[in-house]
């Protein structure tokens, strides 16, 4: 009876050892693909935020392709989007003037400072992070007040 | 000796039994876990794939794809959800679909909402398994047939048919041969519908009706009818494809709510950009502007009238700037 015991402990203490393997390779599996769909999520997003209607050019009512610098001064979609961005993973989201190079490449837009800065902030979710992956893609960034396009990158932070 | 041997042997059996019974418990809970696991998998998968055409999708103003899948795929979008195999994710997209979506093939489409100004994009999803028969008389021809083929029309991945009062009325057969291989036939009426009901219920055994009416000859904005005798207005084309595509009037109206929210947001945006420019261009009236975009947040959201009359205020508060002044979009 003994035997049929130690076999049984055996057997279970076998089992449970396997699946805890499993499990901790499934959760890494699953994690990965977490990271890669926020990723690729991330990178398709580049294309969708250039083209929101709160901060995109227009013309009699149709869209052009560029950045209403004027709208990024109103707007604040960390109020409005937090969902949107939030909703794979966290990430900061920041547009920058790359052409002509500004005289302080640091320097946050804010209504006093506009248009002579260099960063515009667009979604900022607060949070503490240890890494980040950056993407970008190039935009043409217009000010209606005095007619202008000057070049500029939107970037997103993906935060980890 | 006998005795004691024949007990033990007995006591083998039953804690064999008793520990097969728990590992079988086990694997059997550990496989119900799995397929759980493996749905809830299999809907963030969708919801992401879906989510990621749409945003791919919100960067054009009109654009059309077929999603093909390796297997039958079922699900309902339904108040800003899409629930699959009793898993639910959240999707922040403005969706017109029908009750349930099914197949192995998803029409996907999508449309820019210009209200006077762009807020957004909305989206369509259909399985095509239900065909869209638009019904015109003599007044409305014209814009059936824009609705058919034009920058407006309805997606041309959508199964669609437009055919006359007159056809209805005297050759029922032919057009029920046409769509005999759909599931379902919506017909959308831009008339009275009235003296047709009978005949196409007789005929047609999984069919229902929608009209449409307007008091603009172009019916760019209107009022649509659905079976259960629920009204809803719409303010573009591409709301009045969001009321044809939709399953019902709540799942339309959950969606125009939604356009009226971006709206609002949207003209926020203007406003507060009217205000911006007020202040670094003192020598530009803004005014009018000002109080177009402020009258704008809120019109009559039961009448299209209300709608047009405010919005008519916007666009020539816009028009009337330029040069020195810049346009406000």
């Amino acid at each position: 009876m003994m035997e049929t015991l130690m076999v049984a402990m055996v057997f279970m203490v076998v089992l449970v050892v396997a699946l805890g393997f499993y499990f901790k390779f499934s959760s890494q599996n699953v994690e990965e693909a977490g990271e890669n769909a926020c990723i690729v999520s991330n990178t398709v997003m580049l294309s969708s935020i250039a083209s929101m209607p709160e901060i995109q050019c227009s013309v009699n009512g149709k869209r052009e392709q560029c950045i209403d610098t004027s709208k990024l001064m109103v707007f604040d979609a960390s109020q409005e989007y937090t969902e949107f961005f939030t909703s794979n993973c966290k990430q900061k989201v920041y547009f920058t003037q790359v052409y002509p190079e500004p005289e302080n490449v640091e320097e946050v837009c804010v209504q006093g400072a506009y248009p002579d800065c260099a960063v515009y902030p667009y979604f900022d979710p607060r949070v503490e992070y240890i890494s980040s992956v950056v993407i970008s893609t190039p935009v043409s960034l217009y000010y209606p007040l005095t007619d202008e396009y000057r070049f500029g990158r939107l970037f997103v932070e993906i935060l980890q | 000796m006998k005795n004691k041997a024949q007990m033990s042997s007995s006591f083998n059996y039953i804690f064999a039994l008793v520990i097969g019974g728990i590992v079988f418990m086990f694997f059997v809970g550990f496989a119900y876990k799995f397929i759980d696991f493996s749905g809830s998998l299999s809907a963030a998968e969708l919801v992401s794939s879906l989510n990621d055409e749409f945003a791919a999708f919100s960067a054009s103003d009109s654009a059309e794809k077929t999603l093909s899948f390796s297997q039958d795929l079922s699900f309902r979008v339904y108040e800003g959800k899409i629930l699959s195999d009793g898993q639910s994710k959240d999707i922040d997209h403005i969706i017109f679909a029908p009750f349930e979506v099914k197949g192995e093939d998803i029409l996907l489409a999508t449309k820019s909402l210009e209200i006077p100004y762009r807020i957004g994009n909305v989206f369509y999803i259909a399985d095509g398994k239900t065909v869209y028969i638009l019904v015109y008389d003599a007044s409305t021809e014209d814009v059936v047939q824009e609705l058919q083929s034009s920058y407006t029309s309805l997606p041309q991945n959508f199964p669609v048919e437009i055919v006359s009062t007159t056809q209805i009325a005297s050759d029922l057969n032919t057009l029920y041969e046409l769509t005999n291989s759909y599931e379902k036939v919506r017909f959308v009426f831009f008339s009275s519908s009235e003296v047709y009901a009978e005949d196409i219920a007789a005929l047609f055994s999984s069919s229902e009706i929608l009209e449409v009416h307007s008091s603009l000859d172009d019916y760019s904005s209107g009022e649509i009818l659905y079976p259960n005798g629920e009204e809803v207005i719409y303010l573009s084309y591409p709301l009045l494809i969001g009321g044809i595509v939709s399953g019902d009037a709540s799942l339309y109206s959950y969606n125009f709510q939604l356009v009226l929210e971006k709206l609002g947001r949207v003209t926020g945006v203007y406003y507060d950009k009217t205000k911006f420019f007020a202040t670094r261009l003192p020598l530009c009236d803004y005014a009018s502007m000002k109080t177009a975009l402020n009258n704008f947040q809120s019109f009559d959201e039961r009448s299209y009238g209300s709608f047009l009359t405010k919005e008519a205020f916007v666009e020539e508060a816009n028009k009337d700037l330029g040069g020195e002044c810049p346009e406000i979009y």
